[in-house]
């Protein structure tokens, strides 16, 4: 870590926003549910920190629990994936031949599909709640852990430590579980990362074009929506604040990201 | 200044910083190159050799500079010149071939052309024509793109790109240390015959002994970054001054000694430039170091930096003897294999009906160049791959699939270790897939067996040295107690001075466990070293067996003289191979061998020579077989 | 190389195959009854079933399919549900402005990036490297949609130096005609693309200059500078071609974005006004569209790096 100050810095930061969207209504507990009109759209200042919006909601308040909802939903979206996606490219990778060639072909089909039209017409047509938006958008985002998994996997297995293995008779299963996986893990980690941060930005443009969670559940996304009608009224705290928790979280879960991918480069290399 | 001297280099030194690391990986080295002369800079990883070239081309790396001495050509001081000026035109560069080392998307008549438009300032087509007649002058006479050529066609290409200035001097670092031998012995010529046509000189930057007795006028053998001895090549053979030298001479096998000594070998690894101590640099492997060779760096004198030089030839071999058991009944039996890769549509025909036996005991050599099916038969003889005809037999069972009785060591030694296991676990893996119990006890003694300390159990492959990593992939094959060990290309990676300490260490191994082995290298002295027996081969198949002596004393196929013949040591005798193999997609009819053979005929194209045995155990697979030692 | 190209080609035309499959049998899945929605919630059931029956839409799905697939070849996208228009003479008066829309947005991105990226790449850990690789990072992290609100309320509202609203002219060249009033979106567009696109040549000419050829042109004497434009240039562009090739799909959802919030009558507007009427056949047509053009990104990606670099053809 040390070596990584970036790393660091994502990571703190990561923990930061997880901490305020769980602890923080423990230290500063808001009414999330009633509809309070005459409080609404108040500037910030005393019992608001961040000002009411239109709902008469208290924003920070919201924040957190927006926060919440975003951060669930582009975990699950992002696990979804991941695992369809490392199955699916180990199964590939370890099977080669006609069948590797026709799942990956499968993959570029499904990749060159504008996959935001679909989560849109989906979205469109059935109300979306959380759950339901994770599952379209990790069933939509597999493919590219799957092309990344296959290719780790096809490297792996003519490393010639796989190699040696086989000849002191190691079984597949054994291949597999004692040298594939623990290698691959690297890979993997760092697409989960990546993953979450990219479902945050499309569950919040989802929200921005009208087809994100509807009422009364609000990610930050919907909320950003929301305050985005707004924004001539000099209704600031609507937009701002909700933008930055986007855009720090965004920016802590790539820059960990980041730094894993390269620190998992190192161990194999003795030299740099 | 001196006239009759070209190059100058004084007290040199230099210091890379990268982050807070501070290295010193060129101290105080001094060199003289006259004109015409060739000298030679050897001397292992992280000696200081190539970086003392780039420090004359003004090249250093990011982070790098000069920090005392000088460089003079001609008289003028190179570090005070803006290097552009100097680079390429008067002083050039051939860099060691990778598939890299040209740029892949342009054809190699623009690049050999461009150091012309830089440097002579002429005409877009005056430069191409120039670049012609070089590329034809080096053998080549086409324009491609690079990945169309073979590696020995792209090292001509560097070396026209290199020359085409006809620069004063000509650095060459590392030429042909990518290449197979034949081509080696090729390119090298090519070289020596341009130096001499052109009153060039040359600096020779190798790790390879041989290509340095046989090519350079004076030597400078570098350690820890200093020179330790520099002297006129007959000298550094035959009145080696400084220890180091003398161990690394005496520690390299050769074809002309006595297979039945062990190795000299250096103890220990070079040290960390990082970190430098006070003290001669090689005082810790020495075995003449004094405490004075620990405190006080030894000065260099003109001719060597040592506080007890030695006087008189290199006597080659350590003190130990192997005591040879006899071979037994044969163990390891391969009959007509036969092996094929589909490439795309074509079929790459790796082995090509390959037979041989090996008896209980004994060491099975094969050699041949890059590409002629050794490492395939490698891999078929471990189970690793099935032939799709003919079968491997062990002690009367057929080998279908891996199996603890044929174990296998790998050539690169950091790649066939799990980077993220420890040293410990990696050594149970055998055991533990076979259910053997015991396993602490086992580990150790085994490390014991390779030498290693039981401190490396908690390290992971990284935090070892080569040569320790090599030990490790000894130590797991044997773990399974096999009957028959494969080795491909066990030593390759390894460091000089690193490789007889393995070499040792297998041979007594083997002696001690009776372990039968066959050992796949193309360097010939390595498998005459470890081998009772040999097969040479071509292309998929083997050309020639017979007894080590046999085969090296009195080599039959035109193919194994050559090969012998092309091996950069001592004297040059006999005809090396011509060419490049052609490809094993396609190979020539009748005998494969005929297409670079001096001695084909008609009767070669037509029909394919059988394995015939000449006398004894010597068998050889030609029609025009060689009767009197290499020559013929 | 015609080999290669022809080999890339029949490869696309099966992946065009395959999309077209999967879009409309998902789209199918989504909306079965195009009678329903045609006709609207207050017609009796027979009344859908009867429509349905006479416009074919209760046959099975893959005879429909097969159907939709001759209409194609014939260039016919079918006749939207809830515009009296068919459905290509839609697409044809809005492609064009998204087109150069996109277009514009790409060759701003690319102008800034390639450059930006190799000399990042050149004075690696520099001041600029740190500082790019800074904004790289911030502008990848913001959605789009909010850089844009950023850039309204700043640029339009607070300094009034461009428009809220793109330009609203029917002519694609708008990006020519209207530059003050397509500034603003057309900065939006590419400023992701920015990011993603100078980390990406940062990373790929990292990689080259570390290449033995680099140093082999050294040795020669070149500068620095020559050594860029002539060996370091071409080859590390040849990743970002690829990848340029691969993000149609993210460039025609930065349209949606983009034209919904400066409301600019493109097909990403278009898209998202069927979206609401529950026009179908559009929906599927873009949506198809969508997939060939990245189809055809691809195959026009692999085509021109084959071309500039030989190894590829071998490597097929």
């Amino acid at each position: 870590m040390r070596r990584h100050p970036l790393a660091l810095a994502g990571g703190l930061l990561l923990l930061l926003v997880v901490g305020f969207c769980v602890l923080g209504p423990l230290l500063h507990p808001t009414n999330q549910t009633d509809v309070d009109i005459v409080n609404a759209a108040l500037p910030p200042g005393g019992d608001h920190p961040l000002g009411t919006d239109t709902n008469g909601f208290d924003v920070l308040g919201r924040l957190m629990a927006g926060g919440r909802v975003s951060l669930e939903i582009s975990l699950l979206a992002a696990l979804v994936a991941t695992t369809l996606g490392t199955l699916y490219g180990a199964v590939a990778g370890l099977a080669g031949g006609v069948v590797d060639g026709f799942m990956m072909r499968l993959v570029d089909v499904m990749l060159s599909i504008p996959f935001l039209f679909f989560v849109l017409i989906l979205s469109a047509r059935f109300h979306a709640d959380a759950l339901s938006l994770s599952l379209v958008i990790g069933g939509f985002s597999w493919l590219l852990s799957a092309r990344l998994v296959r290719g780790e996997v096809l490297t792996l297995r003519v490393r010639e430590y796989v190699l040696a293995a086989k000849v002191m008779g190691a079984s597949r299963r054994r291949v597999i579980l004692t040298h594939l996986i623990p290698n691959a893990l690297g890979v993997i980690i760092v697409t989960v990362t990546f993953q979450v941060a990219d479902a945050i930005i499309v569950v919040s443009a989802l929200g921005f074009l009208g087809f994100g969670l509807t009422y009364p559940t609000a990610d930050w996304g919907s909320q950003l929506a929301s305050g985005v009608t707004y924004i001539s009224a000099d209704y600031w705290w609507l937009v701002y604040p909700v933008g930055a928790c986007i855009i720090l979280t965004v920016l802590a879960l790539n820059l960990l990201a980041d730094a894993l991918r390269d620190a998992i480069g190192r161990p194999t290399s003795a030299r740099s | 200044m001196d006239s009759q001297k070209n190059l100058i280099v004084r007290g040199l030194s230099v210091e890379i910083r990268r982050g807070d690391r501070l290295v010193r990986p060129v101290a105080d080295v001094t060199l003289e190159l006259g004109r015409g002369e060739t000298l030679g800079i050897v001397g292992e990883t992280g000696s200081g050799k190539s970086m003392t070239g780039l420090a004359i081309m003004g090249m250093l790396p990011a982070g790098g500079r000069v920090t005392g001495g000088s460089i003079e050509l001609g008289g003028r001081d190179l570090l005070a010149m803006d290097p552009r000026r100097y680079r390429g035109g008067e002083i050039a560069m051939i860099f060691q071939d990778s598939l890299t080392s040209l740029n892949p998307t342009k054809k190699i008549v623009e690049q050999v052309a461009e150091p012309v438009r830089l440097h002579r300032g002429e005409s877009r087509r005056a430069a191409r024509e120039r670049a012609r007649e070089m590329l034809a002058r080096v053998g080549v006479q086409r324009d491609d793109y690079p990945h169309q050529l073979s590696g020995g066609q792209r090292q001509r290409v560097m070396i026209a790109m290199a020359l085409v200035c006809e620069p004063e001097v000509v650095i060459a670092d590392e030429p042909t240390t990518a290449l197979d031998v034949t081509v080696q012995a090729e390119i090298l010529d090519l070289l020596d015959e341009l130096r001499a046509q052109r009153g060039m000189s040359m600096i020779l930057i190798t790790h390879d002994m041989g290509v340095i007795a046989q090519r350079a006028d004076r030597v400078g053998v570098m350690y820890a970054g200093r020179v330790a001895e520099s002297a006129p090549t007959a000298e550094i053979f035959e009145r080696t001054r400084h220890r180091y030298t003398r161990a690394l001479l005496s520690s390299i096998p050769t074809l002309g000694q006595d297979k039945d000594k062990e190795l000299f070998s250096i103890p220990g690894a070079p040290p960390d430039l990082a970190r430098p101590e006070p003290g001669c640099p090689f005082a810790p492997r020495c075995d003449a170091a004094s405490d004075k060779c620990r405190e006080e760096l030894p000065p260099f004198n003109g001719t060597h930096a040592c506080w007890h030089p030695v006087d008189g030839p290199v006597t080659s071999a350590g003190r130990g003897r192997f005591t040879l058991s006899e071979p037994g009944g044969t163990l390891l039996r391969v009959v007509d294999l036969v092996r094929e890769h589909p490439a795309g549509r074509r079929t790459v025909k790796a082995v090509s009906g390959i037979s041989f036996e090996v008896a209980a005991g004994e060491t099975f050599g094969l050699v041949g160049e890059s590409g002629c099916g050794k490492s395939s038969l490698g891999r078929l003889l471990v189970g690793l791959d099935r032939p799709d005809s003919g079968e491997v037999v062990i002690g009367g069972e057929k080998v279908t699939r891996p199996r603890p009785a044929v174990q296998m060591m790998f050539q690169d030694c950091s790649a066939a270790l799990d980077p993220r296991m420890r040293i410990e676990r990696i050594l149970r893996e055998p055991l533990a897939i076979h259910g053997i119990g015991d396993r602490q006890e086992r580990v150790r003694r085994l490390l014991d067996d390779v030498g290693l300390p039981e401190s490396v159990l908690d390290r992971y492959p990284y935090e070892l040295s080569g040569g320790q990593r090599q030990r490790v992939g000894l130590a797991r094959a044997l773990a399974l107690d096999p009957q028959v060990l494969v080795a491909d290309e066990p030593v390759s990676a390894l460091d000089v001075s690193i490789r007889s300490q393995v070499l040792n260490l297998m041979r007594r191994v083997q002696a001690e466990r009776g372990l039968s082995g066959v050992v796949i290298s193309h360097d010939l002295a390595v498998v005459r070293y470890l081998a009772d027996r040999v097969g040479v081969m071509y292309l998929g198949k083997l050309v020639e067996t017979g007894t080590t002596d046999e085969v090296f004393g009195a080599a039959a196929h035109p193919y194994t003289a050559g090969l012998l013949a092309a091996v950069p040591e001592g004297e040059r005798t006999g005809t090396p191979v011509r060419g490049e193999p052609p490809s094993p997609v396609d190979p020539p009819s009748g005998c494969r061998f005929r297409t670079r053979c001096a001695l084909a005929t008609e009767e070669c194209a037509r029909t394919e020579p059988p394995m015939t045995p000449i006398d004894g155990t010597h068998r050889v697979a030609c029609h025009y077989p060689l009767r009197e030692g290499r020559n013929g | 190389m015609a080999k290669y190209v022809l080999h890339r080609l029949a490869v696309s035309a099966l992946v065009m195959l395959g999309i077209s499959a999967v879009v409309y049998f998902m789209l199918h899945l989504v909306s079965e009854s195009p009678g329903r929605i045609v006709l609207g919630q207050r017609v009796s059931p027979e009344a859908v079933a009867a429509f349905n029956h006479q416009h074919g839409f209760d046959r099975p799905v893959v005879v429909q399919y097969l159907d939709y697939l001759k209409q194609l070849l014939h260039g016919d996208l079918g006749r939207s549900y809830k515009l009296n228009e068919n459905v290509s003479t839609l697409i044809a008066q809005n492609a064009g402005r998204s087109a150069m829309l996109s277009l514009a947005g790409l060759v701003l991105a690319l102008a800034i990036a390639v450059p930006l990226g190799i000399l990042q790449a050149v004075r690696r850990n520099g001041l600029l490297d740190r500082a790019a690789t800074a904004v790289s990072y911030m502008l990848y992290a913001t959605p789009s949609f909010l850089l844009g609100l950023v850039l309204i309320a700043v640029f339009s509202q607070q300094a009034g130096l461009f428009p809220a609203e793109a330009s609203q002219s029917h002519s694609p060249w708008a990006v020519f005609t209207d530059p003050r009033g397509m500034t603003l979106p057309v900065i939006t567009l590419a400023a992701g693309s920015v990011a993603v696109f100078a980390q990406h040549q940062r990373s790929s000419a990292l990689d080259q200059l570390g290449q033995d050829y680099i140093r082999v042109a050294r040795a020669k004497g070149l500068r620095e500078r020559q050594i860029l434009t002539r060996h370091l240039l071409r080859n590390a562009c040849m990743p970002l071609i690829t990848l340029v090739g691969t993000l149609v799909p993210t460039v025609l959802a930065g349209n949606v974005i983009v034209e919904s919030l400066f409301n600019y009558p493109g097909l990403g507007l278009l898209f998202l006004n069927s979206l609401q009427r529950e026009d179908y056949p559009l929906l599927l047509a873009y949506t198809l569209m969508g997939g060939f053009l990245t189809v055809a990104g691809n195959f026009l990606a692999d085509v021109m790096v084959a071309a500039a670099d030989r190894r590829i053809e071998v490597g097929k």
